[in-house]
């Protein structure tokens, strides 16, 4: 077979797989957002369409009304923006004085911080359970707030501490010259410097908080504080056919993580191996 | 010297006290309830390894090990087979890669709550699209009960972790082959080499570390997986997709035994470092070029 | 041993035209250079005559026989690369043994080529070594050794000796010129260093842009540049580009360069065809201008600005007025700096060229 022709029928095989491949990624969403747009008859009938005959808006009125999505919304909202604040906020405080401070008990501690990444996260829930009750916390933002931002703190402390190695130490140095305080070279110098890495922690923060499930199940009991993880999860099993419902539910829980996708994209990708997005 | 110690210190101590507190603690406590015999409501007697032991003798706990075991065994090559595949097609010169990348990684982005609920309607035996999907092709002739019937759920859950997972191998595996010049590939062209010996003596070795670590992690992931298998079957019908993690979690929160709870806790964390420890170990001879 | 023709080869890259009609010949067993600056289309030509990249026009052929469909295996051609292109997980040894091994010889042959061409080359000792564990000359060879066992049709060379250290360049580069002549096989070699080019080739194909200037042996390129790129590319320091206007008086043709002029000798005036007026370049080597004390006969009196003492060659630049050029002397230092000298060129040694480049005499 002469070697163009053999190339084409390559080059339209392969992006026939990926076509293929991308439509079996996306089309569970796309079903999910047509879903969200029918009445329940329509959803449930046959044949089934991905494009609603009798698009409606009632799920989406619904859900910010009679349903609670929208305290769920607004809980999954505040805790995750806290989380992040304290989670950079903490971080890089520690991240900067294990990237350029020496003391005696840098190296034990710097490890125990890595060696918990590799622990996973079933094991503390009791604990913390157990002492979330214990301090008056449960069913409220800071029982799931102080626990996430604790999790969270080995893995940024880790990235960002690489961030703020990897600034040459002439440009503090000069600055010392010049005459900044220490606390003015962390503020005014090694933060600004270490803009990625505070980004890439914080978008990962904000994505735990969102979507973190099992804790939220666990710390939270009343209807009204539940995140919209764990609210969507018992509104499907206390409804278990209202689909159109939840669809509209989940596309309203889906849209910032979207949004937080689209615009920081390339702080996704470069950090791979924080198994942060992953389970 | 005094004056540079409090910096240090005054920096460190909020990370350290919540670290600490919610991390550290939790960890030890957590060894320490497993040796009691430990309801929430109730007395709470030391019992030394009894729960250990008693994991053994559970038929279902038994049954959660082996299809945490199977969960992992076909979930983590799986998503790394077809991630590499896939990694593999898009860097030849392909027009449109960022979007196909991003395509791929949206259900990776995606709270694993939604994913669980949207593939519980699509695998809806009755109304679910999947059922309609098949029939309609004549691949079968009944509609499958994917979540319902307990010879089936497993894989129909196994299915939704390597449909989410594709993504986040691919983009890894993508930019491994991106750090694979060009020039040995022309060299091997040259050099004679067909397809599949380019493939199997240069793509591959280069791309080991990665491999590698990749494994590592999907393996803890996957040992350590509760939120989708909790959402789809809650660890039925029958047992037949309980895993560790879910039997843990109900033993602890609906049978509201801590003790054993965090007996099964410990296990699973004992075997999640031995293989992760054991995997490094394997995988990382010869990685340096 | 092949001969390589190309006929009108033609690559583009969007826009960007990289070989342009191209149209030359590599004889067999010859060693030929493509020399030229960064962009002018040689390692694309290179990589063509490989198969790595398919002409959007044009035929290549290896004797008579159009290869424009064959991919790189079947063209039987070997390739050293500018980083070496080794494999970095494999040995020396495996490195070598790799094109053996696709085209599935059995191992004892391999062995016994592969042995046979690190002895050529002197890496037996090497060949237990990963790349990493070598250094740059050392995988150079090593590169070579795999190009060599498999005793290709055609040799392509891009820029092999481009990452080695000066003393170590020199080295190879007769060695490298040994090993082809003994070896005899056809050569095609890219480099953008006009000395190697020189010093190594056979015959020099000079490319600007992707189109092919001239090509000739090192004393063509270098005597009978037809334009001014070539003449100016070709030679360390380049050749001395002077504006001058054409003026006849009484038959006798002179050059009016402003700041002085020179009388061409009648033999040398018959060789131009330009009407008077015209402007022209003066073309003039460094070697082919001497200096004289200031009050010399028949001299253009000069300024010296600058010496670089190089040993044995010093290079002298020269003020004449506004117009600066170079003068290279193998005299022991009579100048100094700021010293008013007389220079005079080498007639015979003059080039003229048209304003846009063209070679008249």
């Amino acid at each position: 077979m002469p070697l163009k022709i053999s190339r084409c029928l390559e080059r339209f095989f392969i992006y026939f797989i990926l076509l293929v491949g991308a439509w079996i990624m996306i089309f569970p969403f796309l079903w999910m957002v047509s879903t969200s747009f029918k009445n329940q008859y329509e959803a449930f009938s046959f044949p089934p369409s991905l494009i609603p005959q009798k698009p409606t808006l009632e799920n989406y009125v619904q859900a910010l009304t009679i349903v609670p999505f929208g305290r769920w919304f607004l809980n999954s909202f505040i805790v995750a923006s806290v989380t992040t604040l304290l989670v950079v906020v903490i971080s890089s405080l520690a991240g900067y004085i294990f990237a350029r401070k020496d003391f005696r008990w840098k190296e034990p501690l710097f490890y125990m911080f890595l060696m918990t990444l590799m622990i996973p996260g079933m094991v503390t829930i009791i604990p913390n359970f157990i002492l979330i009750r214990a301090l008056g916390l449960m069913d409220t933002y800071l029982g799931l707030i102080f626990p996430y931002t604790s999790w969270n703190l080995a893995m940024s402390i880790y990235i960002l501490r690489g961030f703020f190695s990897a600034i040459p130490r002439s440009i503090e140095d000069s600055a010392r010259i010049d005459g900044c305080s220490e606390l003015g070279i962390f503020l005014k110098i090694m933060l600004p410097l270490a803009k990625p890495g505070i980004a890439t922690i914080a978008i990962f923060s904000f994505l735990y908080g969102w979507d973190e499930f099992t804790w939220a199940l666990t710390a939270t009991s009343s209807s009204h504080m539940r995140t919209l993880a764990v609210g969507l999860a018992l509104f499907h099993g206390k409804y278990l056919t209202l689909w159109t419902l939840l669809s509209a539910g989940m596309v309203i829980a889906t849209v910032p993580p979207i949004i937080v996708f689209i615009l920081f994209q390339k702080y996704f990708i470069p950090n791979l191996m924080a198994g942060a997005v992953k389970g | 010297m005094a004056r540079s110690v409090s910096p240090i210190i005054l920096f460190l101590l909020p990370a350290l006290i919540f670290y600490f507190v919610f991390e550290l603690f939790p960890i030890f406590y957590s060894l320490y309830i497993s040796f009691f015999e430990w309801h929430i409501i109730g007395d709470v007697r030391f019992v030394g390894l009894e729960n250990y032991l008693k994991m053994f003798s559970d038929p279902v706990f038994i049954i959660a090990l082996k299809n945490t075991f199977i969960y992992t065994i076909v979930t983590v090559p799986t998503q790394i087979f077809l991630g590499l595949a896939i990694a593999l097609l898009l860097n030849q010169r392909i027009k449109g890669k960022v979007i196909f990348r991003a395509l791929y990684y949206i259900p990776v982005i995606t709270s694993w709550t939604v994913v669980s609920l949207i593939w519980k309607w699509i695998y809806d035996p009755v109304y679910g699209f999947l059922n309609y999907v098949l029939l309609s092709l004549g691949v079968i002739e009944e509609p499958i009960r994917w979540l319902q019937d307990p010879s089936v759920a497993l894989y129909a859950v196994m299915l939704v972790t390597i449909w989410k997972g594709i993504g986040w191998n691919m983009v890894i595996f993508l930019a491994g082959l991106q750090t694979i010049p060009q020039s040995l590939y022309d060299a091997a062209l040259i050099d004679g080499a067909s397809r599949w010996r380019r493939f199997r003596y240069i793509t591959l070795p280069l791309l080991r570390p990665v491999i590698a670590t990749v494994t590592v992690l999907l393996t803890i992931g996957a040992l350590n997986a509760f939120v989708q298998i909790y959402i789809l079957t809650a660890g039925g019908p029958l047992h037949s997709t309980e895993v560790i993690n879910t039997y843990l979690y109900k033993s602890a929160f609906s049978y509201l035994n801590f003790g054993y709870a965090s007996s099964m806790a410990w296990f699973l964390l004992t075997i999640t470092l031995t293989i992760s420890i054991i995997q490094r170990g394997v995988l990382s001879k010869k990685i340096e070029y | 041993m092949v001969e390589i023709r190309l006929a009108n080869l033609t690559k583009r890259f969007g826009n960007v035209v990289a070989v342009d009609h191209l149209n030359l010949t590599v004889k067999h067993g010859e060693l030929l250079v493509l020399l030229g600056p960064s962009g002018c289309g040689k390692t694309t030509t290179l990589r063509l005559i490989a198969g790595l990249e398919s002409p959007d026009e044009g035929e290549i052929y290896f004797d008579n026989t159009l290869v424009n469909d064959m991919s790189p295996k079947d063209r039987n051609v070997a390739m050293v690369f500018q980083d070496y292109a080794l494999y970095p997980h494999m040995t020396a040894y495996d490195n070598i043994a790799f094109p053996l091994r696709n085209r599935g010889y059995p191992e004892s042959d391999i062995r016994r080529k592969v042995l046979e061409v690190a002895e050529m080359l002197d890496i037996k000792e090497l060949l237990n070594r990963k790349p990493r564990q070598l250094s740059g000359g050392q995988k150079q060879r090593v590169a070579l050794a795999r190009a060599i066992v498999r005793e290709p049709n055609v040799f392509l060379l891009d820029e092999p000796l481009s990452n080695l250290d000066a003393k170590l360049k020199t080295q190879m580069r007769a060695e490298l010129r040994k090993l082809q002549k003994r070896l005899g096989v056809t050569t095609v070699y890219v480099t953008h260093d006009q000395a190697e080019a020189m010093s190594i080739g056979d015959r020099i194909a000079v490319m600007k842009n992707g189109v092919l200037q001239q090509v000739g042996t090192p004393e063509e390129v270098y005597e009978k540049p037809k334009n001014t790129f070539v003449a100016g590319f070709i030679g360390s320091p380049s050749m001395n580009f002077i504006k001058c206007i054409v003026k006849l008086k009484n038959g006798v043709y002179t050059l009016d360069c402003g700041d002085f002029a020179i009388n061409l000798p009648p033999e040398r005036g018959k060789e131009i065809d330009v009407p008077e007026g015209e402007e022209v370049v003066l073309g003039i080597r460094p070697e082919d201008i001497a200096i004289m004390p200031e009050g010399s006969s028949n001299v253009i009196p000069a300024f010296i600005e600058l010496i670089e003492p190089l040993r044995p060659d010093m290079l002298i630049h020269l003020r004449i007025g506004n117009i600066k050029i170079i003068a290279r002397s193998l005299s022991k230092p009579l100048w100094k700096p700021n010293d008013h000298v007389g220079i005079s060129f080498n007639l015979r040694k003059l080039h003229i060229f048209r304003k846009n480049g063209e070679k008249i005499m």
